[in-house]
């Protein structure tokens, strides 16, 4: 079990000191708003559109509320437009407030069992999950996005590490590379601190261009590309505009239960099935 | 971005991955071009920076979570949102230095934090971290909003260890 805010009494060294500490309680706010996009439908269809309520949570503190009072106020003011996607079916906890409930799915927005990833993320990020000539030997194609960078790392990339020993991060500091001269801490570093800069540059833009950027970036600076690869891609999925797949699941949606919940509850539903329905609607063989 | 419970001192693990964090993301600031974009994308957010600042900084975190999990490394999300604040509050002085944004008073600095932590949130979670523990960050929630966290000493731990703390 892990805490909500953690302390790490850490701060920057040369930036940041100048300005005074956030108070314990905005963390605290910020902590509570992670829960209640959860709690307001965060199941798969992507974070729900809640920033009211946090901005009115963080306006109650200030004004000396508190997190009770200004949370029960944010709620009575934007609870009922929290959530862009529809409220499940289970009975909401009174003192979630009046947002909507959540079943709180398993899988997160990424999730690697997310249905349908490859066909979602279309050509594009499979382009990009291909390195550039010379550098692959395997096709990726129809590999689950978990095992990418790992095989790309043992199998593309002879001469380098594997992913468990690459510590351009510098999450692993214990582990020597092979080749320093390539492969030097500094060197990656500053390999990454370019990538981050790109990933900043990615904010808003469409899929395309992350693809295209992706593609340069194999080219340029394929052991920063080589680390990335996974948790890239998935976050380019997040840029493919996949509002004709909720479209698709909203007109198949029966009596406002999705398909698949209108099934399971028909299958528990033994009154149901003594008098011969099923979910399709017909009457069982 | 969180975990569960109570508001508690970090582990020593925690402790040093958040210290990487923070010193990767330092360096990431004393590039010049990296800098530069900030500066770049914090001048957009007109007349509210903050959405902007904490759109940065969830990216930032982001990238670091899943380049330490592409590095074998699992970062304890129950550090992200002080490591976020820190991060706020070095774009905050970044914008201020840069001549972005005036802090009139406390109070304007507050909402700026507040609304930037918002938005990293935001950031953050939109990007996607199937990491957190969804039952455990709404349970504390249903806790904050039943006033379990009203209580100062329900804080205490954090601010024994946030307030003062130095690398």
């Amino acid at each position: 079990m892990g805490s909500v805010v953690k302390s790490i009494g850490k701060v920057f060294k040369k930036i940041g000191r100048a300005i005074k500490k956030a108070a314990p309680l905005i963390l605290v706010a910020a902590a509570a708003y992670v829960g209640y996009g959860y709690a307001t439908g965060f199941t798969g269809g992507g974070w729900p559109r809640i920033t009211q309520w946090g901005k009115s949570l963080m306006s109650g503190i200030r004004g000396g509320n508190t997190i009770s009072q200004a949370a029960s106020q944010a709620s009575q003011s934007f609870g009922q437009v929290a959530s862009n996607v529809a409220p499940t079916s289970v009975p909401m906890n009174p003192g979630m407030g009046p947002g909507g409930a959540s079943e709180f799915a398993s899988q997160g927005l990424l999730s690697e069992s997310q249905p349908g990833f490859l066909e979602k993320a279309g050509t594009a990020v499979l382009d990009t999950l291909v390195p550039p000539a010379g550098a692959s030997d395997v096709a990726l194609t129809g590999q689950a996005t978990t095992d990418v960078a790992t095989d790309v790392a043992t199998n593309n990339l002879a001469s380098t590490p594997n992913m468990r020993t690459f510590t351009s991060t510098g999450f692993s500091d214990i582990r020597t590379l092979p080749d320093q001269t390539l492969f030097n801490k500094g060197n990656m570093v500053e390999k990454a601190s370019n990538t981050w800069r790109d990933i900043v540059g990615l904010a808003g833009n469409k899929v395309k261009e992350a693809a295209a950027w992706y593609k340069d970036l194999w080219a340029n600076d394929p052991l920063v590309a080589m680390y990335g690869t996974q948790k890239i891609a998935e976050m380019m999925l997040i840029f493919l505009d996949d509002s004709a797949e909720k479209e698709a699941e909203a007109k198949a949606a029966v009596a406002g239960f999705p398909r698949r919940s209108f099934s399971d509850v028909m299958k528990s539903n033994r009154a149901a099935r003594r008098r011969g329905a099923s979910h399709t609607g017909g009457l069982l063989a | 971005m969180i975990g569960q419970g109570n508001t508690q001192p970090a582990t020593e693990e925690e402790k040093q991955q958040a210290q990487i964090i923070m010193q990767n993301i330092e360096q990431y600031f004393d590039d010049e071009k990296a800098y530069q974009n900030i500066v770049e994308k914090i001048s957009q957010g007109g007349d509210d920076p903050a959405p902007m600042i904490g759109a940065v900084v969830g990216q930032l975190l982001h990238f670091q979570m899943v380049s330490a999990r592409g590095a074998g490394v699992e970062i304890s999300r129950d550090i992200l949102i002080p490591i976020a604040a820190e991060v706020v509050n070095a774009i905050i002085e970044i914008a201020v230095t840069e001549g972005l944004i005036t802090i009139q008073d406390e109070s304007q600095l507050e909402q700026i934090q507040g609304d930037a932590m918002i938005s990293a949130v935001d950031a953050y979670m939109t990007l996607g971290d199937n990491g957190v523990n969804q039952e455990n960050a709404a349970q504390f929630t249903q806790n904050a909003m039943q006033g379990g966290m009203d209580d100062p000493q329900a804080q205490q731990g954090m601010i024994n260890n946030m307030v003062g703390g130095a690398i």
